[in-house]
């Protein structure tokens, strides 16, 4: 089962995705993927608060700066992940890897599609950057875009598609 | 206590005044979030006060998080620390509503 959480800054997805794994995960193995790169110290801080959250519940962090291929192989079928998040592990290969858009489109919608084969869940936390009505640079819209892109083909994939808004999800898809 | 998200001008506060007529109006709470971060008050003890005095206030709110994350450290703050707040008004809320185009819609 595919799971694809999508909300923006501050809206508690990473919470309720959280919470969804647990559900998910019953009594087996919970693999955390993280995509944060350690890089100043507002991401120090934010990767703190994120492992004092996950603290005692079980969650084994797995890091997927990168790309997730090379961790798949120890991934259990009754393994359930939670992968946060696709807008991090997006730019760290468009930005950093110097992956063109089509590029990063294809290796991450492959590696999902197998990371899900190969485990038992697989909960995606996704970012809603489409709706402030900023105009941004050439790069920066090019990689919104990829982003949006990237989501309405997850959402091909998944089996429950749900945004989160203050806390609350709102379901656009469910199986 | 009521919560009614939105977008910019969806007719948050017209839904609201006609909705809720007995109940006090706490409007604009994005913008004066920001005005709070902004002066160095604690916005999180604002709001606190607020529903001390009106618990059974309505507070309208716009959403603004749904951006790529801004490069200025205040303007990340600020949507950051109003997307933490409404989760926790949501939770406290009665109802959470999210008006799109002026209809109502309920989140809880």
């Amino acid at each position: 089962m595919i799971v694809l959480v999508i909300g923006g800054s501050g809206s508690g997805k990473s919470e309720w995705a959280e919470k969804r794994t647990i559900e998910l995960s019953g009594n087996d193995r919970k693999l955390y993927f993280a995509t944060m790169q350690n890089d100043g110290e507002e991401a120090v801080s934010r990767i703190a608060r994120h492992r004092e959250m996950r603290k005692d519940k079980g969650f084994q962090t797995v890091e997927v700066p990168f790309g997730l291929k090379a961790q798949l192989k120890s991934v259990g079928d009754s393994d359930t992940i939670l992968l946060e998040d696709l807008s991090n592990l997006a730019a760290n290969l468009r930005f950093w890897k110097n992956m063109t858009e089509e590029e990063v489109n294809r290796k991450i919608t492959e590696e999902i599609s197998a990371a899900a084969k190969c485990s038992g869940n697989l909960v995606i936390v996704s970012n809603d950057i489409f709706r402030d009505g900023t105009e941004y640079d050439a790069e920066t819209a090019r990689y919104i875009s990829l982003l949006g892109r990237l989501n309405i083909e997850l959402v091909g994939l998944a089996n429950e598609v749900v945004e989160i808004v203050a806390g609350i999800p709102v379901f656009y898809k469910k199986s | 206590m009521i919560l009614i998200l939105g977008g910019f001008a969806q007719g948050k506060t017209e839904y609201a005044k006609k909705k809720y007529p007995e109940r006090h109006i706490v409007d604009d709470y994005a913008q004066s979030f920001r005005k709070w971060l902004s002066d160095g008050t604690d916005p999180e003890r604002e709001i606190a006060e607020i529903l001390r005095k009106e618990p059974e206030c309505v507070i309208i709110s716009d959403e603004v998080s749904s951006g790529v994350i801004p490069m200025d450290k205040f303007e990340r703050e600020y949507r950051e620390r109003l997307g933490r707040s409404l989760v926790k008004l949501a939770a406290e809320a009665e109802h959470v509503e999210r008006i799109f185009a002026g209809i109502g819609v309920a989140l809880k």
